[in-house]
């Protein structure tokens, strides 16, 4: 036997205590408490794990905690509530948004009232005659779906992995668009009251149609607006 | 010789499972790692490991299950001469497989998410930490954050009491409120498999800091 195998053996040899240790902790009761019965809070409470003379009896009175100990421990929760609720501990009200990705670290967040599905990003075709930022048309099961290319759309960084490319379709007031981003990152929370309004500058585009910054990083798109525009939707432009 | 990690919360919904499978994923990429679902006929990480198997992603990685405690340390008496990693999951209540899981454990993970019904529940597990710790001082418990919304009041102050009231240490990466978690669990991925860069940078900090904790 090696060295190292040796020494493994020996590591090993070690360990056995800690499971025979682990074996008679498990059987230990704990100290003023009496074994739990079936319906206390460190219970199953469910009828296959109850004895059979027991089990077809089991109700909503028979489930309800008696012993004198869980009840105790019912008052020490019953406490804990009550100083937490006078801490003012109260939930902000909140939305939830997609959050993606322009260029290598732009993030951009979408309401999740205007989703509608994330798409994989397959053949597009160009359509002649349109602004850059429309990336072109899409068939989307038998309808044609504009899809705007929000890199361009925003003029944010070039960013040469399309690997993790996809296509957000988005709708608002009956009208429906696709938005072709870098990545999408996942879904997160936001404080609607906690948004800052954007930063007008020189060197921001098309600012119109953000909502806000949330918490100075993620750009809030304003979908609405977006959709309202004629000129950033082909089949409407077209027509 | 396999340092065992135990995934150990009495609550139901908290994300246990999440946390042992993402973890034992990652632990795989190291070294040869066994999960061991203790929530049986539960199995959430039983059935994680049975998509993963059939997609031909195991790897490292070997999925089981223990029926009770006794099953359990026989397996890890088992297991623990071949291994690298064992991480337990186990069952949402305070039965003996909790408590044989803290005593073998290295180090205990307890998530937690900032809710008023899950620090109660932590609340009677810290008595039985406790009881273990009379057995060995050195039971290394440490809660890990789960669907913690930084940004929200009550979630800081929730932490705030948690960390007074139950005397327990915290991992500093916290698991934010996010689908990617549930999305690759039902596909028997891990979140370093999704696409959701935050949810694999943030669990990529968890998993360091594990590491570091059984350095």
């Amino acid at each position: 036997m090696g060295k190292e195998n040796k020494g493994r053996t020996d590591k090993v040899s070690a360990m056995k205590p800690v499971f025979e240790e682990a074996l008679a902790f498990a059987q230990e009761t704990a100290p003023g408490a009496k074994t739990p019965s079936p319906g206390t809070p460190h219970a199953r409470p469910s009828a296959a794990g109850l004895p059979p003379a027991i089990a077809p009896a089991v109700g909503a009175v028979q489930l309800m905690p008696r012993d004198e100990n869980v009840q105790e421990v019912l008052r020490s929760r019953a406490r804990l509530l009550a100083r937490l609720q006078k801490t003012g501990v109260v939930e902000e009200a909140r939305d939830q948004y997609l959050c993606f990705r322009l260029g290598p670290n732009e993030l951009y967040g979408i309401p999740y009232a205007c989703l509608e599905e994330l798409m994989y990003v397959g053949s597009i075709a160009r359509v002649p005659g349109t602004p850059r930022a429309i990336a072109g048309v899409v068939n989307r099961r038998g309808e044609l779906l504009s899809v705007l290319d929000l890199r361009q759309f925003f003029r944010t960084d070039a960013h040469e992995d399309a690997s993790q490319a996809r296509i957000i379709v988005v709708q608002a007031d009956g009208a429906r668009v696709g938005l072709l981003v870098d990545a999408v990152e996942g879904n997160e929370f936001y404080v609607p009251a906690r948004v800052a309004a954007p930063l007008s500058s020189d060197g921001v585009s098309n600012i119109e149609y953000v909502q806000g910054i949330y918490e100075g990083k993620v750009t809030l798109l304003n979908i609405r607006a977006m959709l309202a525009d004629p000129g950033l939707v082909v089949n409407r432009s077209a027509a | 010789m396999a340092k065992i990690i135990g995934v150990v919360q009495v609550k139901g919904g908290v994300g246990r499972s999440t946390l042992a499978t993402n973890l034992a994923a990652a632990l795989s990429l190291e070294g040869a790692t066994t999960l061991i679902d203790g929530d049986v006929p539960q199995g959430t990480s039983a059935s994680w490991g049975a998509l993963r198997r059939e997609a031909g992603r195991l790897g490292n990685l070997t999925v089981t299950t223990a029926q009770d405690h006794v099953e359990l340390v026989h397996k890890a008496r088992q297991l623990v001469g071949s291994q690298d990693y064992i991480v337990i999951d186990g069952p949402p209540r305070i039965a003996e497989i909790t408590k044989v899981m803290l005593i073998m454990s290295r180090l205990c993970l307890l998530p937690l998410g900032a809710s008023a019904a899950e620090v109660w529940a932590t609340g009677d597990l810290v008595q039985t930490v406790e009881a273990a710790r009379r057995r060995r001082p050195e039971i290394d418990v440490r809660i890990v954050w789960n669907r913690f919304r930084e940004h929200t009041r009550s979630a800081r102050e929730l932490s705030e009491a948690v960390h007074a009231q139950l005397g327990l240490e915290e991992m500093q990466a916290r698991l934010g409120y996010r689908v990617a978690y549930g999305e690759a669990l039902g596909r028997g991925l891990s979140v370093s498999e999704w696409t959701d860069r935050l949810a694999r940078d943030e669990f990529g900090g968890l998993v360091a800091e594990v590491k570091a904790a059984l350095a």
